[in-house]
């Protein structure tokens, strides 16, 4: 059941109530997006509020619309509610334990707290660890966007609204990866593989090849899966340590004095400044660690070194290709415009 | 099917042959010509649905533990497919998490803290399956007959759920009997056209609303299903660890040689090795000395160290002291040091020579550079005083006019004698002539290898006890005391509601058992004796604990061949070695073990120990014993409550009130009988110490002299009749605290009582209450030191006195209410959620699968 890509508008009817609630699409064909901080926001905010309007209300009716896309893009829901209950589950029953038993179970429970939320932070933003230094080495941008445009079938007979919008990542399927959408647009003076003439430099097997898109397709493919591997390995193992740095002692500090309400500046800014301190003295104490055992002082070098080295060990096996060709002097390559004698 | 088109075109070898096979064509092996449209037909799936059970689970997981390895091993290479590094994901998100529950493991104290972590971790895994196993796919299965669940093993041996993809759902693996079958039992009629299609459609939209609300309702299900699976665990993972740690007590004491050889690592003889290495025939001085004394003391504590150096100091040092430039050195500056601040201060330089000049006055009297021994010393001393005289005295002849005062100095540089040494005397034996001769080495390294041993069995004694009573969580002790307390709320019948009600308030709560009690108490033989046995069993569980260890001075007075009888035989066996014909070390011996005496036995001398106080083998056995008096007087300060209540239900056992004290006023009866009950239920030690201070009358109702009782419960006629702030403690009532402490430990126990602990506790608590009326009765102090039970005044230590005493019956209770409330608390609330929640999400599946059903094809 492979539904019917097109990758023109075509404006379908199928009632007789006219256009005027016909879509404005902010797309009319697969694009390729820039992948810079204001498209990943518009992206992320765009899934974050299908994730939770659009998509289960499609789901819930057993649209026949309903897809993969949406299916994945709804797991960002049990991840964050979940990480909400989870700090309910520690917290909100706190205040109706005994006087004694107050101080104990709100201390267990906002370290639980702010380790849901260090979690979630360090899972997030450690991912770059990885795709960042991958993309300055090889020139490949495993995380680059594409909106695609989906046509789907009408609901019913009033029903016009039949395509939609999904963001998905060039490489997201290393089987299948659109290749396509990394073509140059000639028509608009564009060199065909000007984007794989740029991998493919960076990648050192030169430059003005003839071919350099099928060059270089199988080394990108390749930098892709170990990137992947790399980031689905070491974003948990930082967001291990995100955790670890949460159930540090010098937060309890912060907890005493902990206040959000901005609009009282003297209590929020006193409250913000023992943020800072806990977070430098937190950052000391997992690092330095107490105690007398071994496994006391060094547990959270040891870890956060863990999480470093998978990033550093991910990037290095990724740059590293096992199928690169072997770097071939400028005599060895044939010139299109000149002339040779073949002996 | 894109993969098997894929599968082709990467290998047409294999799958034409297969197809061949499988058709009976004939074997076609032109690349080309395969390779043409014609030929390119869809080929026979080797698809298969998953089918398994409960039993295959282990193998299941193993291989697919084998597929995730394989995963991570091409993606590492670089060539792994979609499916592949999705797993990694997997791996990566259980690896963080046990990174998680390993950090978070280094952090907690108890091993209890540690294994909760793992299995917190486990327990969050296991319910982000277990939820759609309970509350979408069996509600999905009973519902529609559709497992909304189903997995599938795709052409290239790819596990995947059946309905992930709704736009990609491989329904030729179902075979249409099986289609067909799911639509009788989701209602489809047998006649509408398309039946097989429409039955998919509405599989399908079943499907994809159960993996919509499997979404939504994962996240609240998810942490709240895993809490609730860690607060129902926490019990047996307790349980298991307090076992755990019992078998490894009870082996440490069957197999206690071979744990003690294990213990022996010998550090003691290594740093003592090196330490002789380092210094071979050099003189031992105080530096080199209290090295030597902190390799041995270890841990021993400061008070055995005591007598560790005083030995240590006869067999390192041989009193000679050698005089050389360092001597006369130190004995300048410990001059000087005496001067300092005096008038003689002035003229330091007049009386003390300098150094070579009095290495050279030394060297003339033949002092310099020799050894020499005590006596030597004082002589020396006393020659040294005379040059500092000549000194003087040849200053005074060339300044008669301010002479200095020879008598007065010398006073001032005190004494000669060694004990009382003066700066002389200190400087002069500041260098000792002890060297590390071979028979010091030899004494050393003999004595080091006696420690290595004494460690090893003190370190295997003490982990012996750490596991049976530390106060710490998992013990064995730990254990019994929160299986009995907890035991205690069926026992009293007491409702969850009482527990919210009262929890707040110890006077409440004190209130509350107080009636529980008095309703067991006024109850029937039967019932009684039903409670009171029921109660006994679960206290007299203590007895497993003690059988190998030793509650020598506690209740009982019960000598066995426990754990302090352990004690004193492994230690002194290794502590004789320390007291020999070529070591001899009393003065440690002494504070380790205990004053020995010696005795002629015929041709024999016998040594025995006569007094073991406050030795470190005394410390060692009381720290389990004291540890098990205070939690075994506490329940048994539990039992003889119940017990009074019921002597008194019964006016039987309470003749301080009926018969000895008749003279009493009717009033102070009752006050006494509050204050015996109140005291049984409140008091801590620090109560007893002050005699049970009780605010009374001082002009009581004296009345018939009877107490009131109906049905077994005491009315009280006069008690409250005035004002509370009306009335005052009198200190000058002697017999009002002895009479309470009889009636509550003096008198035995109820026949009722008698007869239900007779098989397990009964001489405990008989113990027990004959301790307490000793030694909390008969506590001096100096507020009403005269009221005393027996006359014999007790001086014990206060540990001792609190643990005696055990803890208030108020606060056992009011600890166990509020913890049981903090768990109950949450506990109801959680699954509270979770019950709606589940409730939602099945009640919500009725509604799933709705479709037009076309109209039936009509017949003809």
């Amino acid at each position: 059941m492979i539904s019917a890509v097109n990758s023109t508008n075509n404006n379908i009817h199928f009632s007789s109530g006219g256009n005027a609630s016909e879509k404005k699409l902010a797309y009319t064909k697969d694009t390729l997006l820039k992948n810079n901080i204001f498209t990943r926001t518009r992206i992320g905010f765009d899934k974050l509020t299908n994730a939770f309007t659009v998509y289960p209300a499609k789901g819930l009716k057993g649209s026949k619309n309903a897809n993969f896309y949406e299916f994945l893009t709804m797991g960002t829901v049990p991840y964050l509610i979940g990480s909400v209950m989870l700090m309910s589950v520690f917290n909100s029953v706190n205040t109706k334990y005994a006087s004694d038993s107050v101080r104990g179970a709100c201390r267990l429970g906002r370290k639980m707290g702010l380790g849901v939320l260090f979690y979630g932070l360090m899972k997030g933003i450690s991912k770059p660890f990885v795709t960042t230094p991958v993309k300055w080495f090889t020139g490949v941008d495993t995380q680059l966007p594409y909106a695609k445009v989906n046509y789907e079938l009408p609901e019913d007979i009033n029903d016009t609204d039949i395509t939609s919008i999904e963001y998905h990542k060039v490489f997201e399927s290393v089987e299948f990866p659109r290749w396509d959408l990394l073509y140059g647009d000639e028509t608009k003076g564009e060199k065909r593989n000007w984007r794989y003439d740029k991998i493919a430099k960076r990648l050192g097997l030169g430059t003005n090849l003839n071919d350099s898109d099928q060059e270089v397709k199988p080394l990108i493919k390749e930098i892709v899966v170990k990137t992947s591997a790399a980031t689905n390995i070491s974003q948990y193992l930082w967001a291990a340590s995100g955790v670890a740095f949460a159930f540090q002692k010098p937060w309890e500090k912060f907890f005493n004095v902990m206040n959000f309400k901005f609009w009282k500046p003297e209590q929020f800014a006193k409250s913000a400044e023992q943020f800072g301190r806990s977070f430098v003295e937190s950052a000391k104490s997992l690092y330095f660690g107490n105690g007398s055992s071994f496994i006391n002082r060094h547990g959270g070098k040891m870890l956060l070194y863990t999480a470093l080295a998978s990033s550093v060990i991910g990037v290095m096996n990724a740059v590293t290709s096992n199928n690169k060709p072997s770097r071939l002097d400028s005599a060895d390559i044939i010139e299109k415009d000149r002339k040779y004698v073949v002996n | 099917m894109t993969s098997l088109i894929n599968n082709y075109i990467n290998n047409p070898h294999s799958n034409i042959r297969q197809q061949n096979t499988n058709t009976g064509l004939p074997v076609n092996t032109n690349v080309e010509e395969l390779d043409t449209r014609n030929f390119l037909k869809p080929l026979k799936g080797q698809g298969r649905l998953v089918r398994g059970n409960i039993f295959e689970a282990p193998g299941v997981m193993i291989k697919d533990m084998a597929y995730d390895t394989r995963a991570l091993k091409h993606a590492l290479k670089g060539n792994a497919n979609d499916h592949e590094l999705g797993k990694i994901n997997d791996t990566g998100m259980k690896l963080g998490g046990l990174a998680i529950a390993a950090y978070l493991f280094t952090k907690k104290q108890a091993p209890m803290q540690k294994a909760m972590e793992f299995v917190g971790l486990a327990s969050f895994f296991a319910s982000m399956a277990i939820w759609p196993k309970i509350a979408i796919q069996l509600p999905a299965k009973l519902i529609h007959g559709i497992n909304v669940q189903q997995e599938y093993i795709d052409s290239f041996g790819r596990k995947k759920p059946f309905h992930l993809d709704p736009q990609f759902k491989p329904w030729d693996l179902y075979s249409e009997e099986k289609i067909y079958k799911t639509g009788d039992r989701l209602g489809v009629p047998k006649n509408i056209p398309n039946r097989k299609a429409f039955i998919q459609e509405k599989a399908n939209k079943i499907a994809t609303q159960s993996n919509t609300l499997w979404m939504l309702t994962a996240g609240v299900a998810t942490p709240i299903l895993s809490g609730l699976i860690c607060n129902k665990l926490e019990k047996p993972v307790q349980n298991l660890i307090g076992m755990y740690n019992t078998y490894r007590a009870d082996q440490i004491f069957e197999k206690f040689d071979e744990y003690v050889e294990v213990a022996n690592k010998k550090q003691t003889q290594k740093f003592i090795n090196r330490t002789i290495e380092m210094n071979k025939g050099q003189i031992i001085d105080e530096t080199l000395y209290r090295e030597i004394l902190d390799i041995f003391a270890g841990d021993f504590g400061p008070v055995t160290k005591v007598g560790l150096d005083k030995d240590l100091r006869n067999l390192l040092f041989n009193n000679k002291y050698e005089i050389n430039s360092v001597t006369v050195e130190n004995l300048i500056t410990e001059i000087n040091k005496k001067l300092k601040g005096t008038p003689y201060e002035a003229y330091k330089s007049v009386i003390v020579p300098e150094k070579a000049k009095l290495i050279e006055q030394l060297t003339q009297k033949g002092i310099f550079g020799k050894e020499h021994d005590i006596k030597d010393i004082r002589k020396i001393s006393r020659e040294i005083q005379v040059i500092f005289r000549d000194n003087i005295l040849a200053y005074n002849k060339e300044h008669p006019a301010a002479p200095i005062n020879w008598t007065d100095f010398a006073n001032r540089l005190g004494n000669t004698e060694i004990n009382k040494a003066g700066p002389i005397v200190k400087g002069l034996t500041s260098t000792s002539a002890s060297r590390m001769t071979p028979e010091v080495q030899a004494s050393l390294k003999a004595m080091a290898k006696v420690f290595d041993k004494l460690n090893a069995v003190k370190n295997v004694l003490s982990k012996y006890a750490y596991l049976k009573v530390a106060a710490a969580p998992e013990t064995e002790l730990a254990n019994y005391w929160n299986n009995t307390a907890d035991s205690l709320i069926d026992l009293f019948k007491i409702t969850p509601e009482e527990i919210k009600n009262t929890r707040y308030d110890s006077e409440l709560v004190y209130k509350l058992i107080r009636e529980k009690m008095t309703q067991i108490a006024t109850s029937s033989e039967e019932d009684y004796t039903k409670f009171m046995t029921a109660l006994g069993k679960k206290v007299a569980k203590i007895n497993d604990i003690l059988k190998t260890s030793d509650n020598e001075v506690g209740i009982s007075e019960k000598k066995t061949a426990g754990f302090a009888s352990k004690v004193d035989s492994a230690i002194n066996s290794v502590a004789s070695e320390l007291d020999t014909d070529t070591l001899k070390m009393p003065n440690f011996l002494r504070r380790l073990v205990g004053l020995s005496k010696v005795e002629q036995q015929g041709d024999k001398k016998v040594s025995y120990i006569i007094y073991t106080g406050g030795t470190y083998v005394d410390t060692l056995k009381r720290a389990v014993s004291d540890r098990m008096l205070g939690v075994e007087s506490s329940f048994l300060r539990l039992i003889n409550a119940v017990d009074l209540m019921r002597r008194i239900a019964t006016d039987q056992n309470v003749n301080q009130i009926q018969l000895m004290h008749n003279g009493y006023a009717t009033e102070t009866k009752e006050e006494l009988l509050e204050a015996a009950v109140r005291g049984v239920f409140n008091d801590h030690s620090a109560d007893f110490a002050i005699k049970g201070y009780t605010k009374r009358n001082v002009n009581p109702e004296r009345g018939d002299g009877n107490i009131l009782r109906r049905a077994g419960r005491v009315i009280y006629r006069f008690l409250n009749k005035i004002p509370e702030d009306e009335k005052i403690d009198i200190p000058m009532d002697e017999g009002f605290f002895q009479e309470k402490m009889k009636l509550t430990f003096g008198n035995p126990p109820h026949k009722d009582t008698q007869n239900a602990l007779a098989i397990n506790i009964l001489e405990k608590l008989e113990a027990y209450k004959a301790n307490v009326l000793d030694i909390l009765g008969n506590d001096f102090n100096f507020a009403k030191p005269d009221h005393v039970i027996s006359g014999a005044k007790k001086f014990l230590s206060p540990k001792y006195k609190f643990n005696i005493c055990g803890i208030s019956i108020t606060e056992l209770f009011s600890n166990l209410f509020n913890q049981k409330y903090n768990t109950n608390k949450w506990f109801k609330t959680f699954v509270s959620v979770f019950a709606s929640l589940y409730a939602v999400s099945v009640g919500s599946q009725f509604f799933f699968g709705k479709l037009k059903t076309p109209e039936p094809v009509k017949k003809g």
